[in-house]
């Protein structure tokens, strides 16, 4: 790790790989890959999926660095790009995979529901709250998982979210809205047939 | 479920996520301490979110950061046209197809490449007895295909008979060759470029000098680098060369790729790609129901300089719906090695007698008549410049006009007679140096790809290795343009002359 690279800002190293500095280009994989592979993860459902397209990601953004204007964070259009690749990706392969969560015997890596303190029974629970979260999510369509990833999981703010998905702002509320509702109903029913089942 | 309204509820999650400006932040507050409905919705969109934040964190293989600034250096040299570069796959993920063998798409890939030739020689050969190429109903001795439903298709093949092609003299190297009297442009066929789109094995920097091994290809069928990015923009090469080129008739063939895409594609998608990398196409489509063949192969010549051929036949051959091959001009019988390292490939018994015959020493067995009269039929240039059925004697095809010495490829230069020297630097390079040397000299060398791109991508590997037993069968016109690859590129070769390409382009049912 490279501490003084780390220090830059992105536009700064944007800068510097842009005139040819390689390792300037590496902080900058250091500093955004874990997290877009975490959402590319999310997303594919597929870890091995995700890792090339983030590797894709990168280096379709090396290659068009020079056209990142810094009208947006680099991120969002690093994120921008993942997506396309990703969205392209899921189009050629169908049906889509259903990823393991860590669920049966063979957990996944970076699994586990953070220790909070609270009563072994509570935590059961929300890692209940948290498997149907998960199977809820597979069965959402793309586009209602990609804006609930970008929304929940990278934060992003309407305005970002509509500049990763190309779409209006209001569209992005609406569509938000309606990935939340159908999230929730897809929930309550899983819900409902477990208790049944119990 | 809550009654409210979906504007309501647009609302709450606005509040929720922070989306509201200050002035609405009040009024929301208000409304929530107000209405027990509003602020249940609110408290559900919270839960919700919070769950969220307890999604487990997956981390990336620890080799992933380092796999990804390697890719990109190399995706950046390969831009910047040091071509080719380190090897992909070693760092990326296996394509799914690098080691199957799809049977089905093999054998139906013979059998088009064969229609490719029927339709060509019935056009330009017609019913004359023209000498060079005979129609013989000959003995398939492909033994995969004897009992597959394609081999009464493949029965039928051609056999050139190499003695009638007319030996290029050497004084008139760079001057066409007519076969047969009907007059078709045969042009040296100079393909010295070669082409290494669909792996790329060799250190990064220059292109590698003709002292190099030949990088390892994997099978030709079904081999793209990567199996990604389909529809993502392709990377537009730096140069600004945007000369027009006049795509013609009879402008000479650098270099010929057979594609074969998913019947989901259009082909447009190919001609998209080379649009997007500035090549210009020309499209010939052939008339529907013209021929018995169940998926017409259509003709994009395109005109481009090798950086940029090079280029979008790599993002082409990108493409997980797209199987392509480089019909390769090393060696006389190209399909058939590339055939024979399919067939290898998945057949063990095969495999292991072919290992055998190599390990002793001696040729491989495996001879494809037709591929070996398509491959000739596509080093002589002889493909149909379009595809309209007709009874007549193709008609006699002069270089045009256009090619003037202003031409943006150099060497066009108007003879006496009328009729053009066509001949590119490249060209005009190798087949001096050709013309110099004896004959031992000039046996082909096909274990050394001399620089340029690779030889042919994954026809490197296919020639490598059996390249002695072609030789005796490799037509004089193969001798001609293995002499001229092998002299080596010309020093003024740099590259960034236009040439024509053609495209073979198999399925795709979207509209064109």
């Amino acid at each position: 790790m490279n501490t003084l690279l780390d220090n830059l800002d992105d536009s700064k190293l944007i800068a510097q790989t842009i005139t040819g500095e390689v390792e300037a280009f590496g902080a900058l994989v250091d500093r955004y890959q874990p997290r877009l592979f975490n959402a590319m993860v999310h997303f594919l459902r597929d870890k091995t999926e995700a890792e090339d397209v983030v590797q894709d990601a990168f280096v379709l953004a090396m290659t068009k660095l020079d056209s990142f204007k810094g009208n947006s964070q680099f991120y969002t259009w690093l994120y921008r790009i993942a997506h396309n690749v990703a969205i392209s990706k899921l189009r050629k392969k169908r049906p889509t995979m259903s990823l393991d969560y860590g669920t049966n015997d063979d957990p996944s890596p970076g699994f586990g529901i953070a220790d909070d303190g609270g009563q072994p029974g509570d935590r059961l629970e929300k890692e209940e709250q948290i498997q149907i979260l998960m199977k809820a999510m597979e069965r959402l369509s793309e586009e209602h998982r990609s804006i609930l990833i970008l929304r929940e999981m990278e934060g992003m703010d309407y305005e970002a979210i509509a500049g990763v998905l190309q779409l209006p702002v209001g569209t992005v509320r609406s569509r938000l809205h309606r990935a939340r509702a159908t999230l929730r109903e897809i929930m309550e029913t899983t819900d409902r047939l477990r208790n049944t089942s119990k | 479920m809550s009654n409210l309204a979906k504007s309501d509820w647009i609302l709450a999650e606005r509040f929720v996520d922070g989306d509201l400006p200050a002035a609405e932040v009040a009024q929301v507050k208000s409304r929530i301490s107000a209405d027990a409905e509003f602020a249940a919705a609110v408290e559900e969109t919270r839960q919700q979110s919070s769950l969220f934040s307890a999604l487990p964190n997956f981390k990336p293989s620890d080799d992933l950061r380092d796999r990804t600034v390697q890719a990109s250096l190399d995706q950046v040299k390969a831009i910047m046209g040091a071509w080719p570069v380190e090897n992909n796959a070693a760092t990326t993920t296996k394509p799914a197809s690098v080691d199957r063998f799809d049977w089905k798409s093999t054998v139906a890939l013979v059998a088009s490449l064969a229609g490719v030739l029927v339709i060509g020689t019935m056009l330009w050969n017609g019913p004359s007895d023209e000498p060079g190429v005979a129609m013989d109903k000959s003995e398939s001795s492909q033994p995969f295909l004897k009992n597959s439903a394609v081999a009464s298709e493949t029965e039928q093949a051609f056999e050139v008979d190499e003695t009638s092609i007319p030996q290029m003299p050497a004084a008139n190297a760079n001057e066409d060759i007519s076969i047969g009297k009907g007059g078709f442009d045969a042009k040296s066929f100079n393909v010295n470029q070669g082409f290494a789109a669909k792996k790329q094995t060799t250190k990064g920097g220059p292109v590698p000098e003709a002292t190099k091994a030949l990088p390892e290809m994997g099978p030709m069928f079904g081999t793209p680098m990567k199996t990604r990015k389909s529809k993502l923009p392709p990377f537009v090469p730096q140069r600004k060369e945007t000369a027009e080129f006049a795509l013609n008739s009879s402008a000479p063939v650098e270099q010929i790729w057979y594609v074969s895409q998913d019947r989901t594609m259009s082909k447009d998608t190919v001609s998209e790609i080379l649009n997007l990398n500035q090549i210009k196409v020309q499209r010939e489509k052939p008339p529907k129901s013209a021929f018995s063949i169940t998926e017409p192969v259509e003709a994009f010549y395109v005109a481009a300089t090798p950086n940029q051929i090079m280029l979008a036949m790599s993002q082409i051959s990108n493409n997980a719906d797209i199987e392509m091959i480089q019909l390769p001009s090393a060696t006389d019988s190209p399909i058939a090695d590339v055939i024979a390292n399919q067939f290898a490939s998945s057949n063990s018994a095969f495999a292991d007698k072919n290992s055998k015959e190599q390990q002793a020493n001696k040729p491989p067995r495996f001879e494809e008549p037709a591929s070996q009269a398509l491959a000739q039929q596509l080093f002589s240039n002889k493909l149909p410049r379009n595809f309209e059925p007709t009874d007549a004697v193709p008609k006699i095809v002069n270089v045009p006009p256009i090619l003037n010495s202003d031409s943006p490829i150099t060497g066009f230069e108007a003879k006496k007679d009328g009729e053009l020297a066509v001949q590119s630097k490249s060209e005009a390079a190798s087949n001096s140096i050709a013309a110099d040397s004896d004959a031992p000299k000039s046996a082909p060398n096909f274990d050394v790809e001399p620089g340029g791109f690779g030889g042919g991508g994954s026809a490197g590997s296919m020639s490598r290795g059996k390249a002695a037993p072609n030789r005796a069968r490799q037509s004089p016109q193969a001798a001609q343009q293995s002499q001229g690859k092998n002299a080596g590129q010309s020093p003024v070769d740099n590259g960034q002359q236009l040439r024509q390409y053609l495209i073979l382009v198999r399925g795709g049912e979207g509209e064109d």
